[in-house]
């Protein structure tokens, strides 16, 4: 019968056709292959909805409790943004550098555990959703920032070339859209932030008590708002722009994977 | 106090309430908790002896690496994050007001386009843009210039981020100097006192909700809050995510575990009797005899690999217990509830095996002014990046109106 994991290996079978689809696109320079990666993207993430859905219904709950569910939430949140920025802004060569990004997390949540498991007593709150779903978006975002800062360097390095200056958008275009794509994770980071301390208060006692994922978290927002302060009141865009927005990134993976495998703290579910 | 002296003052100050200082400290504050978050923090000496080198362990503690957050230079760090943050931000407010609430001036703005006087009718110009009302004013050179403003709001939002990482840094600080904790466990028909506070506890009754699984689904408390007097303040169930809380103080569920009654004899007389918890030892100073109960099996199953539970339900409860006498261990053994163990001229029998509850209680002031800190920076990022003020001028220059804008990314094409 088919069923969530059926779903999601086929997603993760359509994710990476298309980076391999667009990487041809890329280096043959073959243009109707950025269109099938879109496809093969599109055609994913439906099977990665019905996924989720699948695993929300068998749950009772939304997923986002456990390691795998967190993982596969993220890589939807990543995949849905690529379409959405995709469909507005309209440049081709995005897949490019946003898919090996969807394909680093999809294939970190197929290495996960995925029984689903009731929820703990810590994880009995009405929190979790606020606080799981603004990190999923907040990560969303900065993944989307750091795929199109990679875009801006390649492009930088690459001037001279046609068929990039063709199917890239021009530097301010990149660099407006890393800013907004950091302005709004940043915003949702905080509010990961805020919640998850509303809810370590109710759950433990103390809103901050220097966990490992706290720690990370705060030095992820550390990142970003030096990144917004010196753009914003000092003018750095461009290049170095997209160098913050690269090791912005590399934080968040961290907070996410790095924390989780490496240290130990509170959020060992997560 | 000389123009020297007051000049270093000065510059002592505007670097103080620089950006560049504030990043600076909170770049070193990341920097000091990335080697916060690979160290274990709060542990004894002992572990950092034994789990790094020597040098890496005497390092860890001369720099108080195993407490950073604690550490006096965190502390300094912080502390300067916050002056700077105070300077910044009471230095910063006079001129937000005035942003807010002066006349634009074109000379600043950027020209967004002319278009004929006749051909053209302000209101209709503002309305495109988005502001529904407009000022006129006639300048000194008999010019008249319309003018409108939106979003004012907007340059607060940088302001608000700054007080509100301030007051969530201060408040949270306080907390943490003036924070309150403790501890208290017991058995359904217990009455603890909560030690350091005018409140006593009484467990009404303890329960633990499994699935179908066996796995837990919560684990519950129901408390009656006593004050010195003996007055009820307060009953309800206490269960995790949901603490009770009361003048200040919160009452956590933590923990649980299992105690039994126990009683011990010398012969045929008691000479102790106690509710006796998992983990524990009973001392007896007269008779020179301890007893620990060790751990409990609620399913007890013996198997090659060692005894254990095979569930979480009493269905065969047992308890392992160590005896000691004169501060040496000299037996050990697995009871039967209700079995009388002797040894030599000793009994002793568990019973009455059922689960303890273990709250956790503090108090951590501050938490409202920390709270009202991280709404302002909610508050101030949205103003600072979906607040963006817009200020428009229309100018009277011969037969045309010319058409200014603050930002010119954020009008229409004009004309």
């Amino acid at each position: 019968m088919f069923d969530e994991r059926h779903a999601f290996a086929i997603t993760l079978i359509l994710y990476s056709l298309s980076m391999v689809t667009y990487f041809i696109f890329f280096m043959l320079r073959r243009e109707n292959y950025a269109s099938y990666g879109s496809l093969l993207v599109k055609l994913g993430l439906i099977f990665h909805t019905v996924s989720l859905a699948s695993r929300t219904v068998a749950a009772s709950r939304l997923p986002l409790a456990s390691q795998y569910e967190f993982a596969t939430t993220f890589a939807w949140g990543i995949a849905l943004s690529f379409v959405g920025f995709e469909w507005k802004y309209k440049f081709k060569a995005m897949g490019t550098f946003v898919t090996p990004l969807l394909l680093v997390v999809a294939f970190y949540a197929a290495m996960q555990n995925r029984d689903i498991r009731p929820l703990m007593p810590a994880l009995q709150s009405n929190w979790i959703v606020l606080h799981v779903s603004t990190a999923v978006f907040s990560y969303g975002a900065f993944a989307i920032a750091c795929g199109v800062s990679i875009m801006y360097l390649v492009r930088d390095k690459f001037k001279a070339d046609a068929f990039i200056n063709k199917y890239m958008p021009n530097f301010e275009m990149l660099d407006i859209i890393s800013y907004r794509a950091i302005a709004l994770g940043f915003i949702m980071l905080t509010v990961v932030i805020i919640s998850g301390a509303i809810w370590a208060e109710q759950a433990w006692g103390r809103y901050w008590q220097w966990d490992p994922k706290e720690t990370w978290s705060f030095i992820t927002w550390i990142i970003y708002s030096i990144y917004l302060h010196v753009r914003l009141n000092k003018g750095w865009k461009n290049k170095k722009a997209a160098w913050f927005a690269v090791l912005g990134f590399m934080a968040v993976l961290f907070t996410y994977i790095g924390v989780n495998t490496i240290l130990v703290g509170y959020h060992s579910y997560a | 106090m000389n123009k020297e002296n007051t000049n270093t003052i000065n510059k002592s100050i505007n670097f103080l309430k620089s950006m560049k200082f504030g990043l600076i400290f909170l770049g070193l504050s990341g920097a000091i908790s990335v080697i916060g978050s690979l160290i274990p923090q709060g542990n004894e000496a002992t572990f950092y002896e034994n789990n790094y080198s020597s040098f890496w362990s005497s390092m860890i503690l001369a720099l108080k690496f195993d407490d950073i957050y604690h550490a006096w230079y965190f502390v300094i760090l912080f502390g300067a994050l916050c002056l700077s943050l105070l300077l910044c931000s009471v230095t910063k407010i006079s001129g937000i007001m005035k942003r807010m609430t002066r006349i634009p001036d074109n000379k600043t703005m950027v020209k967004l386009s002319k278009v004929d006087q006749e051909a053209a009718d302000v209101k209709e110009i503002f309305k495109a843009q988005g502001f529904n009302k407009f000022k006129m004013l006639q300048k000194d050179n008999n010019k008249i210039m319309y003018y409108s403003k939106k979003h004012r709001l907007g340059y607060l939002g940088s302001w608000f981020i700054h007080v509100g990482v301030l007051l969530t840094i201060v408040f949270y600080g306080y907390g943490q100097i003036a924070f309150f904790s403790t501890n208290i466990y017991g058995v359904p028909g217990e009455i603890k006192a909560v030690q350091g506070t005018d409140y006593q506890v009484d467990i009404q009754d303890f329960y633990v909700d499994y699935r179908e699984d066996g796995s837990v689904e919560q684990y519950t408390s129901n408390v009656e809050l006593i004050n010195n007097d003996g007055k009820l303040v307060k009953s309800t169930n206490v269960y995790v995510n949901k603490p009770m809380r009361h003048d200040g103080y919160a009452f956590y569920q933590t923990a649980t575990g299992w105690a039994t009654d126990f009683k011990i004899y010398r012969g045929d007389e008691l000479i102790k009797e106690d509710i006796f918890y998992e983990s524990t030892g009973i001392i007896e100073e007269r008779e020179e005899i301890a007893i620990q109960f060790t751990r409990f099996f609620p399913d007890f199953r013996a198997t090659e690999g060692g005894i254990v539970s095979v569930s979480s339900q009493p269905n065969n409860p047992k308890v392992l217990y160590t005896i000691f006498f004169r501060g040496h261990r000299v037996a050990m053994g697995v009871a039967e509830i209700g079995e009388t163990i002797n040894w030599y001229h000793y009994n002793f029998v568990f019973d009455n095996p059922r689960m303890y509850t273990y709250l956790h209680i503090n108090k951590m002031p501050g938490k409202i002014g920390a709270m009202v800190g991280s709404l302002l920076i909610m508050v101030g990022l949205f103003l600072c990046f979906y607040m963006k003020p817009k200020e428009m001028v229309v100018m009277m220059e011969g037969n045309r109106l010319v058409i200014f804008g603050n930002d010119k990314n954020r009008f229409q094409s004009i004309g």
